[in-house]
C-alpha cells in the first residue's frame, strides 16, 4: 500500500538505464519518479518473496494452451491440490499468517498486481462478501479457480462460498464476520 | 547488459518502500544503490515489455503438476508451438527484429534471468555454442524444451541444433554459430 508521505534520495543510476527511463516516461505520458516507484515497489513487494518461493514467469498464451491439454475434471483437481497445499504455503510465507485479511485481501491484491493472473475486485457489505475474478483464460482455468477458493475457504477459513462462473470470471460470495 | 558509466539522480520515494529498501540491504548485506538499479534494470530489460506482453507469474509446482497430465507427444506438439509462434512474437516484441544475437539474449537469457523458468550455461569454444538450462521441472518439460527449442531455430534462424536432453535438463549444441549467419 504506498505511504502518504515520501523521502527525497539520491541515487546512481546507471546511465543506460536512466536514458531508457526518460525515453519510456516522455513517451508513457508518466514521470520517471513515478516509474522508480513503481519498480522499487515490485522489488519490496514481490520481486525479493518470488524469488524465494519459486515463482517463475511465463507468457499467458502458453499457460492458457497447457491448461487446455487438460479436462474440466482434471482442472478442478488441480485447483483443489492449489487449494489445498499451496495457497496455505504462499499465505503464510508472504503474511506470516493465515486471516481472513490476507486470503480474501492481500494474497488476491498482490496476485493480480504482480503476478499478473487476474485482475480482481472485492466489495463487503455487513458481513456479506462478493470477490470477482476476472482472468480472461477460458472455461478451464474458471474451473481451476473455483475449485481453488472452494477448497481454500473451507480449509483456511472454515466457510463455505457460492460461486458462480463464466468462461473468463468468477465470483464468489460469502458471509463472515 | 549493463550501459557505461552512470548519472546522479535525486527521486521522491515513498516512505515505507524506502524503509524496506533499507530494511533489505541491511540484511542482504548490500547498498541501496545496488538494489535501486537491480529493480530498475529489471523494469527496464523486462517489466516495461512483460507488462505489455501478456505474462503471468506463478509457482513453478503448479506448472510441473499441469505438464504431468499432457502425454510426451502432447508436450511436444506444445513445444513446437511454442517454439514457432511463441518465440517468434517474443522475440520481435522485445528487439523488433530476429537474429540469433537476439534470438539468445531473449531465449533462453532474459527468460532464465527474469522469468526463473530455468538456470542456464553458455559455453563458446571453436565456433561452437552450447546452451544448458536445467529447468527441474521433469521428463516432459524436457520434452518441451527440447521441441521448442529444435523448432525455434530451425524455423526461425533456419539453423538445425543438436539437443540431448535428460529428466530436468536439456543440452543445445550449435555448430558455427553465430559466424554461419553472418556468411
Amino acid at each position: 500500500m504506498p505511504a502518504s508521505s515520501s523521502v527525497t534520495r539520491t541515487i546512481r543510476i546507471d546511465r543506460d538505464i536512466d536514458e531508457f527511463l526518460r525515453e519510456f516516461g516522455e513517451r508513457e505520458g508518466v514521470s520517471v519518479n513515478l516509474l522508480v516507484n513503481k519498480a522499487l515497489r515490485r522489488l519490496v513487494e514481490w520481486d525479493v518473496y518470488a524469488e524465494k518461493f519459486g515463482l517463475v514467469t511465463l507468457p499467458v498464451s502458453l499457460v492458457e494452451r497447457l491448461m487446455n491439454y487438460l479436462t474440466l475434471d482434471e482442472a478442478r483437481e488441480v485447483g483443489r491440490w492449489v487449494g489445498a497445499n499451496l495457497l496455505p504455503e504462499f499465505i503464510t510465507f508472504w503474511f506470516n499468517e493465515v486471516t481472513l485479511s490476507s486470503v480474501v485481501v492481500g494474497f488476491p491484491r498482490l496476485q493480480s498486481r504482480y503476478g499478473r493472473a487476474f485482475e480482481y475486485e472485492e466489495h463487503v457489505k455487513a458481513g456479506k462478501w462478493t470477490i470477482v475474478l476476472k482472468h480472461g483464460s477460458g472455461a478451464k482455468w474458471s474451473a481451476y479457480y473455483e475449485e481453488l477458493l472452494r477448497t481454500a475457504f473451507k480449509t483456511l477459513l472454515k466457510t463455505e462460498i457460492s460461486v458462480e462462473l463464466t468462461d473468463d470470471q468468477v465470483v464468489a460470495r460469502f458471509s463472515i464476520t | 547488459m549493463p550501459g557505461k558509466g552512470s548519472v546522479t539522480r535525486s527521486v521522491r520515494i515513498e516512505k515505507d518502500a524506502d524503509e524496506r529498501l533499507r530494511d533489505l540491504a541491511g540484511r542482504g548485506e548490500t547498498s541501496v544503490n545496488t538494489l535501486v538499479n537491480r529493480a530498475l534494470r529489471k523494469f527496464v530489460e523486462w517489466d516495461a515489455y512483460g507488462d505489455k506482453f501478456g505474462f503471468i507469474t506463478m509457482p513453478s509446482v503448479i506448472l510441473v503438476r499441469l505438464m504431468d497430465y499432457l502425454t510426451p507427444e502432447e508436450a511436444r506438439e506444445l513445444g513446437a508451438w511454442a517454439g514457432r509462434n511463441l518465440l517468434r512474437e517474443y522475440i520481435t516484441f522485445w528487439f523488433k527484429e530476429i537474429t540469433p544475437e537476439t534470438f539468445l539474449h531473449a531465449f533462453p537469457t532474459l527468460l532464465s534471468k527474469y522469468g526463473r523458468a530455468f538456470a542456464v550455461e553458455q559455453h563458446d569454444e571453436d565456433h561452437r555454442t552450447t546452451i544448458i538450462l536445467n529447468h527441474g521441472g521433469g521428463l516432459k518439460w524436457s520434452v518441451f524444451y527440447e521441441e521448442a527449442i529444435r523448432t525455434g531455430f530451425h524455423d526461425l534462424l533456419k539453423r538445425d541444433v543438436r539437443v540431448e536432453k535428460t529428466e530436468n535438463q536439456v543440452v543445445v549444441r550449435v555448430p558455427n554459430f553465430p559466424e554461419g549467419f553472418r556468411e
